[in-house]
This record gives C-alpha cells, sequence and structure tokens, in this order.
C-alpha cells in the first residue's frame, strides 16, 4: 500500500460516502414530506381528499376544512420543533462527549418550563413574546447549573454523573413547578395541558413567535459542527489542533440552549427526541457531526411527525399529547444505551 | 516546513493550582531534532509538555515559539506549525480511520472554507508515511494498540507542522510496537524535518532514538545534550536516584542504563 496507487485509493471512498450520505439526506426528506402530509391528512376526524386539497388552498368551507386547517401550522410546529429537538440533542452529546445527554435528561426543558411558570404565577406574564425569553434564560441557567453540579469532583463530567445531576434537577424543578402551580387554580389547567408537551394548539402567532430563535439556534447549531469534531477528541487534542476548548462549548452550548427554550415554550417539555435521534442517526452516517447534525434535525422532525400523528391515532376520539408518545417510545431507548455493554465517552 | 521554527522555554514555572510543579526551567529545542525529555515520575516532565503546547498556563515565565509567546497567539495559527500528541485522546466510537485522520486537517480551515485536495493529499501522505491507508475504512475500535497509536500520528502528521510534541506516544504499547512507533518518529524527522519533542519513560529507548535528551529533576532543568553526553551513573543517580552502570549498546551504538537494585546482582557490579 506504499504505492502511488495506495494513494489514489484514499480519495474515490471519501467521495463515494459523500454521494452516498447525500443520497439519504434527500430520503430522508422525502420522508419527511410523507410524514407531513401523513400529519395533514390522518387525525382524530377523518377527512377527504377534496376536503384536504381545499383546506391547504385556503378554502376553508367546512368542518373537514376546518379541521385540516388546524393541522397545517401543527405540523409545521412538530417539524421545526421536532428538528429543534433532535439538533439539541446532538449538540448537547457533542459538547458534553456524554451519550446520555438530551434536553430531557439533563433537565433543561424542565428547566425551561420552571422559568415559564414562574413567569406566568408570579410576574403576570402573558404576552407571548416574553415567553420565548423566559424560556430560554430558564433553560441556560439549567444548563449551566447541570453541567456545573456534573463535573464536580475528579474526572470531570463523565456520562453518569452528569446523567445524574441531570436527572436529581430535573427532579427538583418538577416539584417546584409543581409546587408553584398548585395553589393557583386559574392557570393550572393551561400549565397542565402545556407541561404534557404538545404540537396540538399550534396556531401561525405560536410559529412566528419561536421561529426567529429557532432559526439563529439552527445557524449557530450548524456552525459548531466542526468545532464539535475536535471536541470529540478530547480537550487536549482538541487544544491542539487550534480549538478554543471554552469558547466551542459555550457557543455551540448557546445554540443548542436557543433551540430547547424556544421549542419548550411553544410546545411544552417534550422529551426524549433528542437523545434517541442522534444515536439512530450516528448508527447511520456516523461520527462526523458535519453530517451527523443535518440528519439529527431532519430524523428529529420526522420522529415527532410521527409521534404526534400516533397520538392522534391511539386515543380516538380523544388525543394523545405528543410528549407523552416520545416517552413511550424514548424510555425503553434510554434503558438500551445505558444497558450497552460499554457506555463510554463519546 | 523546512524553515525552522525555534522553540524556547524562558525561566518557566508552572503547577495545577497551589502545586508549583515546575520551577523556572529554561530549554531551547534544537530545531530538525529529536529531543526526549526524561526524569522520574512526577519531577515535571509532563507538565513541560503541556505547558510547552499551550494546555497549561505557566505562573511565570514563557513559552517562545519563533519569538512569540504560544499562550498568547491565536490558536488555531498556533496548530499550523505545533502540533500535539496527548497521552490518551479520545477516539469517538465507531469513527473510522479515515475519518479520524482528516481532522488532522482542522487548524488548515477556518469557518466556512472547504475540503480541498490540499487536504486530500495530506490526509493520503499521512496514511501512507504511517502505513495505515489499508485500516482507512475500518472502524479505530477494532484495531490493535499498536495500530491505533501509528493512526493517531497520522493524524498528527496530516497536520503538517514543523514541530511535534508528543505525551509518553509509547505507553501502553508492547516492546515490538514501541520500537515501530519509534522509528516512525525517526522517519518523519528525517523526511520532513520535522523537530520532535516528546516524554519518554524508557530510557534506553529515548537515548537510543533521540538526538537529544532533557533531564529534568525537581521542576528544573538538569542536563540537556547529546545521550553520549549527559547520560552518566551520576545522572542517573540525581535524577532517578538509583544506582546504574551506563554502557554502550551495541545494537546503536548509543549509552545503556543498567540499573543497580538490590538483588539479582552477579559480580562486578557492586
Amino acid at each position: 500500500m506504499t504505492s502511488p496507487a495506495g494513494l489514489k485509493d484514499a480519495t474515490p471512498s471519501f467521495k463515494q460516502n459523500i454521494l452516498l450520505r447525500s443520497a439519504g439526506l434527500l430520503a430522508l426528506l422525502l420522508v419527511l414530506l410523507a410524514l407531513c402530509f401523513l400529519s395533514i391528512a390522518v387525525g382524530t376526524r377523518d377527512v377527504s381528499w377534496p376536503e384536504i386539497m381545499a383546506a391547504l388552498q385556503g378554502q376553508i368551507d367546512s368542518v373537514g376544512d376546518a379541521a385540516v386547517a388546524t393541522r397545517i401550522p401543527r405540523t409545521l410546529l412538530a417539524v421545526i420543533a421536532g428538528s429543534a429537538l433532535g439538533l439539541a440533542g446532538a449538540i448537547m452529546q457533542g459538547v458534553t462527549r456524554n451519550p446520555l445527554a438530551d434536553p430531557g435528561i439533563l433537565g433543561i426543558n424542565t428547566g425551561a418550563s420552571l422559568a415559564v411558570v414562574i413567569g406566568l404565577a408570579w410576574f403576570g406574564m402573558s404576552l407571548a413574546h416574553t415567553y420565548v425569553w423566559v424560556a430560554i434564560f430558564g433553560a441556560g441557567i439549567t444548563a449551566v447549573f447541570v453541567y456545573a453540579i456534573g463535573s464536580l469532583g475528579l474526572g470531570g463530567a463523565t456520562p453518569l454523573k452528569l446523567a445524574l445531576a441531570g436527572a436529581a434537577t430535573s427532579i427538583a424543578l418538577s416539584s417546584f413547578t409543581i409546587a408553584v402551580v398548585l395553589p393557583r387554580n386559574d392557570i393550572a389547567g393551561g400549565v397542565r395541558s402545556w407541561q404534557m408537551g404538545g404540537v396540538g394548539g399550534a396556531t401561525f402567532d405560536t410559529l412566528l413567535l419561536v421561529l426567529p430563535f429557532l432559526i439563529v439556534g439552527f445557524v449557530i447549531s450548524l456552525l459548531s459542527a466542526r468545532k464539535l469534531n475536535t471536541l470529540a477528541l478530547g480537550d487536549e487534542l482538541a487544544a491542539g489542533l487550534g480549538e478554543n476548548v471554552m469558547l466551542a462549548r459555550l457557543s455551540a452550548g448557546l445554540g443548542a440552549i436557543l433551540l430547547c427554550g424556544a421549542t419548550t415554550a411553544a410546545c411544552g417539555p417534550i422529551g426524549f427526541v433528542g437523545l434517541v435521534v442522534p444515536h439512530l442517526c450516528r448508527l447511520l452516517v456516523g461520527v462526523d457531526h458535519r453530517w451527523l447534525l443535518p440528519f439529527s434535525a431532519l430524523s428529529g422532525s420526522g420522529l415527532l411527525l410521527l409521534a404526534d400523528v400516533v397520538g392522534r391515532l391511539v386515543a380516538r376520539p380523544s388525543e394523545l399529547a405528543v410528549g407523552i408518545v416520545t416517552a413511550f417510545i424514548g424510555a425503553p431507548f434510554f434503558i438500551w444505551i445505558v444497558r450497552r455493554q460499554r457506555v463510554r465517552d463519546l | 516546513m523546512t524553515l525552522d521554527h525555534r522553540l524556547v522555554v524562558e525561566n518557566l514555572s508552572a503547577g495545577y493550582g497551589e502545586r508549583t510543579i515546575l520551577d523556572g526551567l529554561n530549554l531551547d529545542v534544537i530545531p530538525g531534532r529529536i529531543t526526549s525529555i526524561v526524569g522520574a515520575n512526577a519531577c515535571g516532565k509532563s507538565t513541560l509538555l503541556r505547558t510547552m503546547s499551550r494546555l497549561l498556563k505557566p505562573t511565570h515565565g514563557q513559552v517562545l515559539l519563533d519569538g512569540k509567546s504560544v499562550h498568547q497567539r491565536p490558536s488555531r495559527e498556533l496548530a499550523q506549525t505545533l502540533g500535539l500528541l496527548p497521552q490518551s485522546p479520545i477516539a469517538p466510537e465507531g469513527i473510522t480511520v479515515a475519518d479520524l485522520v482528516s481532522r488532522g486537517r482542522h487548524p488548515h480551515h477556518g469557518l466556512m472554507s472547504r475540503w480541498g485536495a490540499r487536504d486530500d493529499e495530506a490526509v493520503a501522505q499521512a496514511l501512507q508515511v504511517t502505513k495505515t491507508a489499508e485500516l482507512m475504512d475500518r472502524d479505530v475500535d477494532e484495531l490493535s494498540g499498536g495500530q491505533r497509536q501509528r493512526v493517531w500520528i497520522a493524524m498528527a502528521l496530516a497536520q503538517e507542522t514543523a514541530l511535534l510534541l508528543l505525551d509518553e506516544p509509547t505507553t501502553f504499547l508492547d516492546v515490538s510496537h514501541q520500537v515501530e512507533v519509534l522509528d516512525l518518529l525517526v522517519d518523519l524527522n528525517q523526511s520532513r524535518g520535522t523537530t520532535i519533542v516528546m516524554v519518554l519513560h524508557d530510557l534506553n529507548l529515548a537515548a537510543r532514538y533521540s538526538d537529544q535528551l532533557v533531564a529534568v529533576q525537581g521542576g528544573q532543568l538538569y542536563a540537556h545534550g547529546e545521550p553520549e553526553a549527559i547520560l552518566n551513573e551520576a545522572m542517573i543517580e540525581s535524577v532517578f536516584g538509583l544506582r546504574s552502570q551506563v554502557m554502550i549498546d551495541p545494537v546503536s551504538g548509543k549509552p545503556m542504563v543498567l540499573p543497580i537494585g538490590r538483588h539479582r546482582l552477579s559480580l562486578g557490579t557492586s
């Protein structure tokens, strides 16, 4: 293999990989489109083909048309929330080099939701605009807190310590949230349904509200791909490769926090998407974050859409909040990851 | 690459928290040569390498590369000249050899620049020099210890730096792989003129494979020079607290240290 022929071999293999992965990305996009259609066509109420077409063109003449029309923003919210959660999970796993990192497990979604609940209960917050800021603030504080607690002691933020710190924080914050809501009958109902994690109440207004935050979050996150690739080799080597390790962690983390905070503001805390999706994508495309991040974003959309459609179908004539469905999928998956032979640093 | 870059350590003190480990150390690394840092455990040799590679900030003094402090230069720019292979880098689960080696190109890319022919060439060459080209599509997890270390060195080579610092590159390897890795470093030094500075545990291998030895004792420079010039019984006694006999290694013609313990001694040694 020391001949020049050996040198030449290197190039096609790289290119084949790129072609294959691009094809995969395209296929994923097609699946996503199909799921979007499914999400618009299928629901608690059966609708006919002409009703779907009419509603998609903006005509609302029948109850069926109206049902479809409400499914459109709901579908769009599921698409962006799912991709935000999938992407945020991949970023968090990369930043912490921890296979168990997930906005839900690390307590970040809970932190965001506690901040929102406190705002609602104590500060009479109602403007949906401040909502998003408050959620992002809560997510940020919680992320820093959990990471600091998990890094205490020898060995830094090991997977186990970080997951434990996240779980403990999450439980504490949940109890606190309940304590805040309990004496407040006026807001209890709204908070409860929001906290189950759902996309059902989505309107175009909700979408427009969170979209700017998510766009900034998406851009920052996707630009961190190469930084995460060096962090994956260990802090020392990352520094040796010219990366400012602290700054890389902070900027990528900021992207993930924007994504989680804004998503939680819009849909409530939805767990496990951020855990499941990056793991599946890693099996598919490997550990290069330049591919892993876009794949995680698209697959996150797909998973959340699917979970939402399933939630509408299994409990007819009522429906199951999407957060409950993802928990049903995610909990066994969590156990699978923990039980794998090696839970080691990514 | 052929330009000589000078790495100079000036009156360097460094440590962890309150604990001072390096205490006013001076060192002038000779460009284009292989330098090994040796010394007893906890003498500060790893701390020295970590400070030289800007992983650790000095409390006093400075490390200069071409007259400019390595701790103040932009990290990415520095990484184009000064490479580092830490003692235990992490291979992400499921990463392929090709992917790992290509990450060595990181400092040559900005936020938006794309992978180019120059990068392909550097990676292919690194794979070829380290004889890891045939492992390209394998998972790093599946490799043996010796293969894995060659892959890490390939990654450092892809970085194409004029200087390469290595922290104990032969630990965890059996003797044949230790020799293989050190031979590889000599190849690299001879073919590219790369200046190599490494921490080595094995004194005899250090003496055989290095142009220069740096003996560190109590956080200070004890001796610096060619192995023939500085490796002797008195130096081993002061640096390692060990009685020994230094002979000429018949294989390499370099000095070789035979330790004298309390047991298993034959005539003519005491």
